[in-house]
């Protein structure tokens, strides 16, 4: 068994895959550790995970992403596994408004169960799917914004943006472990509440963002 | 499988009958072996259709059921019967049933199962159709079409899903042909357009139509992927296309003339979609036209009532049923959010259909995923408390491949879910953190080293065994294992506690009611008994002209003559005390799988992730036989713990 093998990291990040069922977490997370997509993967049961080892600034970074199943009433389950996350991709699907609407109800999951700190990108799957968008990219990131988050728009099945959403993320949480007492000014600075997460700065991603997904 | 080498070796009663290592304290303490069948020569063949055959008395009772269970714990079901062993071994019916009475009870059942069919096809017109309500087949769930004004984008869109492996566009603005491309299906009973029999729910759904519905639901012209739903608070914001596409509903509303609605099946919908989202203004004209309907529904159900009892078998007016089986606080608005919640559901159950073991040839024909769906989207509609719960299609696909008549199909996995229910709770899966309860427990008087280890690792809440006991190991094991797996499961189990605790879980919409004459015995026809029936007694029917005839509950099962007379034989481990979902033998194959795997856990899992990945990315070793050969042990070893308390 592999797993044995990789234990020289400087850090462990644990992740958590969160959104509606059917948005593309199980795929994202795939193209993200295998650089796979699956056509034919299955709704996910309770919960799984998988690994990918990066270097972030010259340190090795194992990040650890847990992917859990969408369907409401597996909540008790899934959400046990927000402890210990230090950051969080909430996913929903951009020719599905409902999964969008939900978002805040995912936020609420997240400031229920995980730790106040938490990072978190929201991330608007399926970006390839360009004529059947039905949340624009504005909307979302105007509820990035309104809500403090880092935002991406992304599609597994074309590998757009799926890299730097976990980029994002994990580049994130180093630079609030490594300095901790500038992350907590930086926190304190951003006038948020704590418990709606770290404030990223919702600018330093436009740039990609753009150039992938609004063509 | 690796199986028949240590079958001898496992028949035998002395000594370890597993060949395991470091197991030695748990043989020892499960050798108590209830030994299913002693005979060598019989363990591991599958039960086979001569012998199946000869199980059958002259009435076509299933006299030698027991000696059926023993060679199926054993050996499984040949496939060439497995159908019809199934439909016993679930419950489905009674061994001291006359073949007769099954071929009428599957016929009413079938029966019952179109009018399900059309009372949700009145919801969603692509339901029974061989159509999917929202998606084409495609992981890719997102062939649908909302921007109606733009053709060229359509043709646009499906060029592009074609390109990525879509099964095949259908266009599903074109409502009013919808019909007449209905595929092909297995059971054409339930495809049937033309509607002759009682107009059934349509008729709540007018009256309903005045109602207040501040949120459009979904138009069948119009196929947005969430259709806002006025039961939930999740459709706050309303985009300009949905302004606009409910301003098209109402024009397609005035355009319909509601009595045309009653001639197809198609118009009817869309008149009550229409009606269903109309605002305000519409409101007059939808109260006038109520009135007319309504009173062609009334003498239509009247003459139904009468067909109901010169027909043999036939079943009840939907309609009625559902009025009388839907629990109704608030009256008509309870039933118009729960016609709004399952179209919600109907929503999810594509969503998952469509990534249910498309691995298959079988579904490579999109009408088999749509047959998959169709039967979720009923059980989620006359079971509103359970819904659809992912992990239910894994569960039902089996059986829509096993049998060819939907109805069949549904009433096996609807029996299935009896069992199963409590893992689908709403408020979470219940029952299967009952088992993993009784899993610790197991684990803690069966084999101490496991249950060591798993507390140093820090698993003991054994979450990871969750997948394999919400679907009941179909991720696990090949479709042919998972077979298997579950034939052996059931025969099992099977028992008359277990069987009489499934009739009292039946759903009210789908009791059926049988009437006979005291006297002559003979069957006069069926009914819907709305209220909770009890099993015990006979139920005096009252109304419709039927009181001077008793009647039965028109079940597979009944208490009173479970077992054909001339098969009343204790076997002890077939005669259980009262079992509950959590000490069903899946737990027990489940504490099987870990021990006989342990010494892959024991060696690479130092952490509760390490266990994790071991169970999902199914690194076990499982041998179907092998695994309920020692469940059988761990079981009847904890049911004798258990009782000498």
């Amino acid at each position: 068994m592999a797993k044995k093998m990789d234990n020289e990291y400087d850090y462990l990040f644990k992740i958590v895959l969160i959104g509606d069922s059917g948005v593309g977490k199980s795929n994202i997370l795939s193209r993200f550790t295998r650089n796979d997509f699956c056509l034919e993967s299955k709704s996910t049961i309770g919960v799984e995970f998988a690994t990918r080892t990066l270097q972030v600034n010259d340190r090795t970074i194992k990040a650890q992403i847990w992917d859990t199943a969408g369907q409401e009433r597996y909540r008790a389950i899934t959400s046990a596994y927000y402890r210990g996350a230090v950051g969080a991709l909430l996913v929903y699907d951009i020719t599905k408004k409902q999964t969008f609407d939900n978002v805040q109800r995912w936020l609420g999951e997240l400031r229920g169960h995980a730790d106040s700190n938490i990072v978190i990108m929201m991330a608007g799957n399926k970006c390839d799917l360009k004529q059947l968008r039905a949340v624009s990219e504005e909307e979302g990131q105007e509820l990035a914004e309104k809500e403090g988050l880092s935002f991406l728009e992304t599609s597994a099945l074309e590998a757009i943006n799926v890299e730097k959403a976990f980029g994002t993320i994990l580049g994130e949480i180093y630079h609030i472990v490594s300095k901790k007492a500038l992350a907590a000014q930086e926190t304190a600075a951003a006038a948020g509440p704590p418990s709606q997460g770290t404030t990223i700065n919702v600018s330093d991603s436009t740039g990609t963002k753009k150039s992938c997904c609004s063509n | 499988m690796p199986f028949d080498r240590d079958e001898k070796r496992w028949i035998c009663s002395r000594g370890p009958m597993v060949n395991l290592q470091r197991v030695s304290s748990m043989v020892k303490e499960i050798s108590m072996d209830p030994c299913i069948n002693r005979s060598p020569s019989k363990g591991s063949k599958p039960l086979k259709q001569e012998k199946w055959q000869s199980l059958f008395d002259d009435n076509g009772k299933l006299s030698g059921f027991r000696t059926a269970l023993k060679l199926i714990i054993l050996g499984g079901i040949e496939p060439s019967i497995r159908a019809e062993v199934w439909e016993f071994l679930l419950g489905c019916y009674s061994s001291n049933s006359t073949a007769e009475y099954r071929k009428q009870l599957r016929m009413a059942r079938r029966e019952r199962y179109a009018d399900l069919i059309k009372e949700c096809q009145t919801m969603d017109p692509s339901v029974g159709t061989g159509t999917l309500a929202y998606a084409i087949g495609s992981k890719i769930m997102d062939t649908r079409t909302f921007l109606k004004d733009n053709d060229l984008e359509e043709t646009e869109m499906a060029a592009n899903h074609a390109k990525k492996g879509s099964y095949s566009h259908v266009d599903k603005n074109d409502t009013d042909t919808h019909f007449n491309r209905t595929a092909s299906h297995s059971d054409s009973s339930i495809h049937d357009p033309s509607y002759d029999s009682p107009f059934s729910d349509a008729c709540n759904c007018f009256s309903e139509s005045v109602m207040d519905v501040d949120e459009s639901s979904f138009s069948s012209e119009h196929f947005f992927d969430f259709p806002p739903l006025p039961v939930t608070n999740l459709f706050q914001k309303d985009s300009p296309e949905e302004k606009c596409c409910q301003m098209h509903r109402c024009r397609s509303f005035s355009e319909h003339k509601p009595n045309d609605s009653l001639c197809t099946s198609q118009s009817k919908s869309n008149t009550f979609f229409s009606a269903n989202t109309s605002s305000h203004n519409s409101n007059s004209q939808t109260e006038t036209s109520n009135s007319n309907i309504e009173g062609q529904i009334q003498g239509q159900k009247k003459r139904d009532l009468k067909s109901d009892v010169i027909n043999r078998l036939r079943t009840s007016d939907v309609s009625e049923e559902v009025i009388m089986s839907t629990p109704i606080p608030n009256g008509l608005n309870s039933r118009i959010d729960r016609a709004s919640e399952w179209r919600w559901t109907l929503h999810r159950i594509v969503v998952d259909v469509v990534r249910t073991d498309v691995h298959l040839e079988f579904y490579e024909d999109s009408r088999n995923l749509a047959r998959m769906s169709d039967i979720l989207a009923v059980y989620a509609w006359i079971d509103p408390a359970t819904g659809y719960c992912q992990g239910m299609s894994d569960l039902l696909s089996p059986f829509v491949v096993l049998y060819k008549d939907n109805a069949d199909a549904f009433w096996c996995f609807e029996m299935f879910l009896r069992r199963l229910r409590e893992n689908f709770q709403m408020e979470g899966p219940l029952g299967i953190f009952k088992q993993l309860e009784t899993l610790w427990k197991i684990l803690e008087h069966t084999d101490t080293e496991m249950y060591t280890h798993l507390s140093v690792i820090g698993a003991e809440n054994l979450h990871f065994a969750f997948r394999m006991l919400l679907v009941l190991f179909r991720r696990e094991l090949s479709f042919d294992e998972v077979f298997s797996m579950w034939e052996m499961m059931w025969a099992v189990d099977f028992s008359e506690a277990l069987t009489k605790r499934l009739e009292g879980n039946c759903l009210e919409p789908l009791v059926l009611q049988q009437f006979k004459d005291p006297n002559t015995e003979n069957e006069i026809g069926t009914k819907h008994v709305p209220s909770k029936y009890n099993s015990d007694e006979f139920v005096k029917c009252e109304d419709n002209g039927a009181e001077h005839h008793y009647s039965y509950p028109f079940c597979g099962l009944s208490k009173a003559n479970f077992w054909a007379k001339h098969n009343q034989m204790q076997i002890s481990t077939l005669s259980t005390s009262s079992r509950n979902i959590d000490d069903g033998l899946p737990v027990f194959i489940v504490a099987a799988i870990l021990i006989t795997n342990r010494q892959n856990i024991m060696r690479n899992t130092d952490s509760v992730d390490d266990i994790i990945k071991i169970f999902n990315d199914n690194l076990l070793n499982i041998n179907v036989k092998r695994c309920i050969r020692m469940a059988v042990k761990l079981q009847n070893k904890h049911f004798s713990k258990r009782s000498s308390k």
